[in-house]
């Protein structure tokens, strides 16, 4: 897999030498491409630091370990380019490590392994409703219980760390308390669609939620969960019934596994409660068969 | 409540919440027409790129699949047009508090929005869509939770982009659900 040289801040004539520079990496017996900075995560950085734009990667590179190469006037021909390059990218990770890494598969196998993040806040006690660090090859999501927020430097290491939740690929600790104002970035999204979502994809692969009787107090922030309805329905089953799993999908005409997820995300978020009372508000009166207009036009499925 | 046959006839949703929140963002996502406003220049300072405000109301339409209206109303967020908030939500089958998630109050103004809907009709289905969130790296739920429990019935509370269509809707299917 080549290795991807995202570059920013340089002048037409700059980029044309990277681009050669970066070609010429093949002496190396390294294959490398260049592009513009995007804000995705790549293996190697180049940027003016005398640019505005380019000293803004070259900030945000670092934050997420990423090599950086500082364009400056000594680097002006293709073949100081190429050296400084080569030289970056010796002292940086081996290419074969790297690529081994980024391919690490998400959810392949048949169960989810127990010290996976998403398992693991949710049956940790230690990191249970705790605000936690993820890590993979220098990038870092913070899960945030605290404020029910995920803090990233990018929108990409969110999806990933998302895809990838029910697998080994990131590490977990908890955040100290030295770390609490080295936030990793400025994005951040609510933690509990995050959870969700990252539940929802490996469904398949999840194991069963325990027959507890839970219940919920707060209902989660799952606005971004907007392609999972069936949670909505979890949700307020929770909040007017206790109710273990299989009832609750039995009463819903939900599959088991879809309850599941919803349970280990809403678990690992810190928002179940099995002490929780179902409300004892009683539901509003429904508007008659216009409920099932207003649902058909919003696209919630009716049981 | 209405009644069933003028149930049947037509369908009215209000958005409610504080100025410069983006109720009216909001119904222009999730409506087939561009929002019939009110809209004034700021008297006040200008609240970001909010340089004008909504007075009276705001209203747009959809129309569900077998054509019956949903009517759209946007409820002025200024207290001076407080007046005009029971008029419109009369006969509304549910409201979407729309909260600014960057303002420094927003626990008093979520508690605010819930009494004072709730003192109009009890059991007024209701959910909260929280905006403006990625501008606040500090931004926290737990104050808006807080808040709601003391309120008492639980609603649901989503952060949300009233410029997502999708996510708008999203807000619309959580307040169905808790009418089922």
């Amino acid at each position: 897999m080549p290795l991807e040289l995202r570059y920013a801040g340089l002048d037409t004539a700059m980029e044309q030498r990277l681009r050669l520079a970066t070609q010429a990496l093949a002496a190396h017996r390294l294959q490398a491409r260049a592009a513009a900075w995007d804000g995705t995560r790549c293996d190697i950085v180049a940027a003016d630091p005398h640019d505005a734009y380019g000293r803004r990667v070259i900030d945000i590179a670092r934050r997420r370990g990423t090599p950086v190469l500082e364009i400056v006037e000594a680097l002006a021909t293709v073949a100081r380019l190429t050296r400084a390059l080569h030289d970056l990218l010796s002292r940086a990770a081996p290419p074969s490590t790297q690529s081994t890494a980024t391919a690490a598969p998400t959810t392949s196998a048949s169960s989810t392994p127990a010290s996976s993040p998403l398992l693991k806040m949710a049956t940790d006690p230690t990191l249970r409703g705790a605000d936690v660090e993820l890590r993979r090859d220098g990038a870092v999501v913070w899960l945030l219980a605290s404020t029910s927020r995920v803090v990233s430097a990018s929108v990409s290491d969110r999806l990933r760390a998302c895809e990838q939740l029910a697998s080994n690929a990131w590490s977990i600790a908890a955040i100290g308390d030295r770390q609490r104002s080295r936030p990793p970035g400025e994005i951040s999204a609510s933690l509990d669609a995050f959870l969700l979502m990252g539940a929802w994809s490996a469904r398949a692969h999840l194991p069963s939620y325990p027959d507890d009787d839970v219940g919920l107090r707060d209902w989660p922030d799952l606005g971004a969960a907007g392609t999972i309805a069936e949670a909505l329905v979890v949700v307020q089953s929770l909040q007017r019934f206790r109710g273990t799993p299989e009832r609750i999908a039995h009463r819903h005409g939900l599959a088991r596994a879809d309850v599941d997820a919803c349970l280990w995300a809403f678990q690992a978020a810190g928002l179940l409660d099995r002490s929780a009372t179902p409300s004892a508000v009683p539901p509003p009166t429904r508007p008659g068969g216009l409920f099932s207009r207003l649902a058909a036009h919003f696209g919630l499925r009716v049981a | 409540m209405p009644d069933t046959a003028s149930e049947s006839l037509v369908a009215k949703l209000v958005f409610a919440g504080p100025v410069g929140a983006g109720k009216t963002t909001a119904i222009r996502s999730v409506t087939d027409s561009e929002p019939i406003s009110t809209e004034m220049t700021l008297s006040e300072p200008a609240m970001g790129e909010k340089t004008t405000t909504t007075v009276a109301l705001d209203f747009s339409a959809a129309t569900l699949d077998d054509g019956t209206p949903l009517l759209v109303y946007g409820l002025p967020g200024q207290e001076r047009f407080a007046h005009m908030r029971p008029i419109v939500l009369e006969g509304a089958f549910g409201v979407v508090v729309v909260l600014d998630g960057s303002a420094i109050d927003i626990a008093d103004q979520c508690e605010h929005w819930l009494r004072e809907i709730r003192a109009h009709r009890a059991g007024m289905p209701m959910v909260i869509g929280i905006t403006h969130t990625d501008a606040v790296a500090e931004f926290s739920l737990g104050p808006v939770r807080a808040a709601i429990r003391r309120c008492g019935a639980p609603v649901p509370t989503f952060t949300f982009d009233a410029r997502d269509r999708e996510q708008v809707a999203h807000l619309v299917r959580a307040l169905l659900v808790t009418m089922e």
